[in-house]
């Protein structure tokens, strides 16, 4: 696992967990690789260098995060549980840019915006360079990718599980 | 400010589901509440500031309409209103930018954050170092905030 990608997934466990309350798991295990895709929220951010993050559920989590967010016993209604997610995209990115482009570096970072089909994701695909973490939940897994233009990871990353 | 009063607070973020989090981890805070009112960006949060009494304001930064930084220059800038004590709660992580507005009178508090850190902060903004008693403080638990 590259540097990168290290950052992205100790961000990407941590605002689960503290967020959420949704536990990262120790390894992906089958189960994580062919859970349904769920949905989709990105951030887009501009700085020093400017992309998105987006982090896809697979499995049946949504309901449950956001009503751990929230504090509520039930799950709340689907554009909450939406908007749940896209705090969660926008939390890990607000934490991982300044760990990747330096702690003093200024990022602006978009309202999120919900993905509700998967092959949207694909219309990423082309940018300059990305990297991908998968994280293992208790009920899924969460492809975490952060896509930047016209920059260059330094340790060259490919795509990374826990 | 009188250390033993319950504090009304201004919560301001665009995000309803952000508003919430902030209220149930206040709660769970052990600090003693008064009101607590909700505006959805900056310009909210001033109407909010002109027809009521507010103790503190806990501000978002990146907002539509207005941003929780220009609604602290606003703050500022308005004499019945510029001592409020102000807690920026964001995602923000450049020291840089904290740096700014810390230089404006804000404290910070960064997302995700925990009952514990939001008392804290609080405390030490406002001087206000009361808790609810026993009977009415939730108490945590593993899957509370």
């Amino acid at each position: 696992m590259s540097k990168v990608q290290a950052e992205l997934m100790s961000s990407a466990v941590m605002t689960f967990e503290d967020m959420g309350f949704v536990f990262a798991m120790p390894e992906l295990e089958e189960e994580h690789h062919t859970a349904p895709f769920e949905g989709a929220a990105e951030v887009g951010f501009s700085g020093p260098f400017s992309g998105r993050l987006i982090i896809s559920l697979y499995g049946q989590m949504m309901g449950e995060l956001a009503a751990n967010m929230m504090g509520e016993d039930e799950p709340p209604p689907v554009q909450q549980q939406h908007d749940a997610l896209g705090e969660i995209a926008n939390v890990i990115c607000g934490n991982v840019l300044p760990k990747v482009g330096g702690s003093r570096e200024i990022f602006y970072i978009s309202a999120p915006r919900y993905i509700e089909q998967p092959n949207e994701l694909d219309q990423h695909a082309d940018n300059d360079s990305s990297v991908q973490v998968s994280v293992p939940l208790d009920d899924g897994r969460a492809d975490v990718t952060l896509f930047v233009k016209d920059w260059r990871f330094e340790d060259d990353p490919g795509t990374g599980g826990r | 400010m009188d250390q033993h009063m319950a504090l009304n607070i201004l919560v301001v973020d665009d995000s309803l589901v952000m508003r919430t989090m902030i209220i149930k981890t206040l709660r769970l805070s052990g600090l003693e509440l008064g009101e607590i009112y909700q505006a959805s960006n900056g310009q909210e949060g001033l109407r909010v500031l002109e027809d009521n009494w507010v103790d503190l304001a806990l501000v978002d930064i990146n907002m539509p309409v207005m941003s929780g930084e220009e609604m602290i220059d606003k703050v500022r800038q308005d004499p019945g209103i510029s001592d409020l004590p102000v807690v920026v709660v964001s995602t923000e992580s450049s020291e840089t930018r904290i740096e700014m507005l810390q230089k404006k009178g804000a404290e910070f508090v960064h997302k995700p954050f925990t009952p514990e850190i939001l008392r804290e902060t609080i405390t030490g903004v406002t001087g206000v170092t009361n808790e609810q008693g026993s009977s009415g403080t939730d108490e945590f638990s593993g899957n509370d905030f």
